[in-house]
């Protein structure tokens, strides 16, 4: 089975949030939920670049473990996806998730949050694939029709890849070799100095 | 002849002349490359003086905005939202070991040993002596006032310690017992039980600190009865509350200042700048919770098992003289005036303001 896994090339994003929009736009997510942002670093400096985030879909993820309803699972394809009827709102996941995926529909008095709603490689949720109240509840499931993400189909320099992790890390490998200017291998100055390119 | 010498001087002229040129050409390959050393000091030189970076001492742009990512650098993003703007943070894998590791392994074994502790102390004393209560005089000891705050206080406090402990150990414990459908059903209440009776928990955490407190100043006589052991059942001199008691008294103080404030601030979760504050708080507030409730049991079974006739303080508001005599004997012989008699009716009693008139 394929192993899922996206990739933000920050060579090639341009901050467009097509891919943030695609999202909304095929999951129907609600207000004030965003399943995934740009982060822009170092904005208008020299060497600005930004990367596209969403789920990682963790092989040990966070945001299952620390769960009190343990309403996480994995798919086959290592798709990190959870189950809306099981979630109590606590928060917890968002506190331990590294990349702060998890988003809640409420801010309300006692802390009340609404159920978690996050990134599911448009793969849907626990229900019936392709059902209405799988797309209530988790948006589209493009991968039980046999595509990709929508984000990642959406980005028009091709900077966010989708897919199964053997062949986004081949066309990754392939692009960061052949790219012209300094490696862009993260690490590579600190191994071999930055002079050696 | 002379044209010959010429022509030989001149060749000469010319030998000596390539000679000179081979020399300093020589000369010049040798030394020339040595200012490569020069070069270098004065590059340094300059680094240091200007602290302005060499062409190949930069750093790789594209590595360090990855190593930027990494350490969680505040960028900008679009999406407004808490920590949007960071691509990642670790804090939250710290998070999940300290929750899922120390805290979910010691936290059980602690209340274990606690109960326990509890449990094998009653099994070798045999439990606190039974004081017979003959004479039917009977001593004031809390308002119904003291005694409403203390059931308040005390039901919430069990109730926010089966709530709390469902969400921290319910999947490990509920989750085989109930089925997923069932525990989530169950654990949805108890956050919100958790959430709304926290509220109240913290007036009664409050109004007992402030009723409470002028009884439990210690002193001289506290030190005594704690370093000689009357906690473990040998009757010592003791005033209004003994050292025991005062010792209770300021770990709810302490534990519950901890514990509603933290807890106060996670149901505003709007007051944390950051998720690194949030998850703290957390997990203090798990740590100093549990750590309350273990010593909740000490005094549960002082109530019941530990001293019996306590309970009468508690739940009738008056205590036996006999009982009195006992355990506090120094405050026996300051309200004795008060005591009256068992068959008396409770309203005749001077036991309505009892707090104030006994402190
Ligand atoms: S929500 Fe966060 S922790 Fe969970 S799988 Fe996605 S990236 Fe990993
Ligand atoms: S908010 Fe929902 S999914 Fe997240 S940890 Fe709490 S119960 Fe689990």
């Amino acid at each position: 089975m394929a192993r899922m896994k996206f990739l933000c090339d920050a060579d090639r994003c341009i901050e467009c949030n097509g891919c943030v929009t695609a999202c909304k736009n095929a999951n129907e997510v609600p207000w004030g939920v965003n399943r995934r942002r740009v982060v822009t670093l170092n904005d208008g400096e020299p060497g600005e670049k930004s990367i596209s985030v969403a789920c990682m879909h963790c092989d040990d993820a966070p945001c299952a473990a620390v769960c009190p309803t343990d309403c996480f699972y994995t798919t086959t394809d290592g798709i990190v996806l959870h189950d809306k009827d099981l979630c109590i709102g606590c928060g917890y996941c968002f506190f331990a998730c590294p990349f702060g995926v998890p988003q809640f529909p409420e801010q309300r008095a006692f802390g009340s949050r609404g159920r978690m709603d996050k990134c599911t490689f448009c793969a849907g949720g626990p229900e019936e694939p392709g059902s209405q109240a799988e797309f209530e509840k988790y948006g589209a499931n493009l991968i039980a029709e046999g595509m990709l993400p929508a984000c990642a189909e959406m980005c028009a320099t091709k900077a966010l890849l989708a897919g199964d992790g053997d062949l986004v890390a081949e066309i990754f490998h392939h692009r960061s070799t052949s790219r012209d200017g300094r490696p862009q291998t993260w690490g590579w100055a600190t191994a071999y100095g930055a002079g050696l390119s | 002849m002379e044209k010959q010498t010429r022509q030989t001087t001149r060749s000469r002229k010319t030998l000596r002349r390539i000679a000179a040129m081979t020399l300093f050409v020589a000369v010049a390959a040798m030394v020339v490359p040595l200012s490569g050393y020069v070069y270098v000091a004065m590059a340094q030189e300059t680094e240091q003086a200007q602290t302005q970076v060499q062409p190949w001492a930069e750093t790789n742009p594209r590595s360090d905005v990855w190593r930027q990512a990494r350490q969680a650098t505040e960028g900008r993003s679009a999406i407004r939202g808490p920590g949007a703007n960071v691509v990642m943070t670790s804090s939250g894998e710290t998070f999940r070991q300290i929750r899922m590791g120390p805290l979910s392994t010691y936290a059980p074994w602690y209340l274990a040993l606690m109960l326990g502790a509890v449990a094998l102390f009653f099994i070798i004393s045999g439990g606190g002596e039974k004081i017979a209560a003959d004479s039917g005089k009977r001593l004031p000891r809390w308002s119904r006032f003291d005694i409403a705050l203390h059931w308040f206080v005390a039901i919430l406090f069990l109730v926010l310690a089966i709530t709390g402990l469902s969400l921290l150990f319910g999947r490990a414990v509920l989750i085989p017992l109930m089925g997923p459908e069932g525990f989530a059903a169950w654990a949805l209440a108890s956050k919100n039980i958790h959430n709304y009776g926290g509220a109240f928990f913290v007036v009664g955490v409050v109004l007992m600190i402030v009723a409470w407190t002028r009884y439990n100043i210690p002193d001289a006589t506290d030190v005594k009865w704690l370093l000689k052991g009357g906690a473990f059942g040998k009757h010592l001199p003791a005033g209004r509350m003994n050292g025991g008691e005062k010792a209770w008294f300021w770990v709810n103080v302490g534990a519950g200042i901890i514990v509603c404030a933290t807890g106060v601030m996670m149901i505003n979760p709007q007051v944390f700048e950051s998720r690194e504050l949030f998850q703290l708080n957390l997990i203090v507030h798990a740590i100093v919770a549990i750590l309350w409730l273990g010593a909740s049991f000490g005094h549960m079974y002082m109530a019941t098992l530990g001293a019996p006739g306590s309970m009468d303080a508690m739940t009738k508001g008056h205590v036996s003289s006999e009982w009195a005599k006992v355990h506090h004997d120094l405050w026996y012989d300051e309200v004795k005036d008060q005591e009256f008699s068992d068959d008396q009716p409770r309203e005749a009693a001077p036991g309505g303001n009892a707090s104030t008139s006994s402190a």
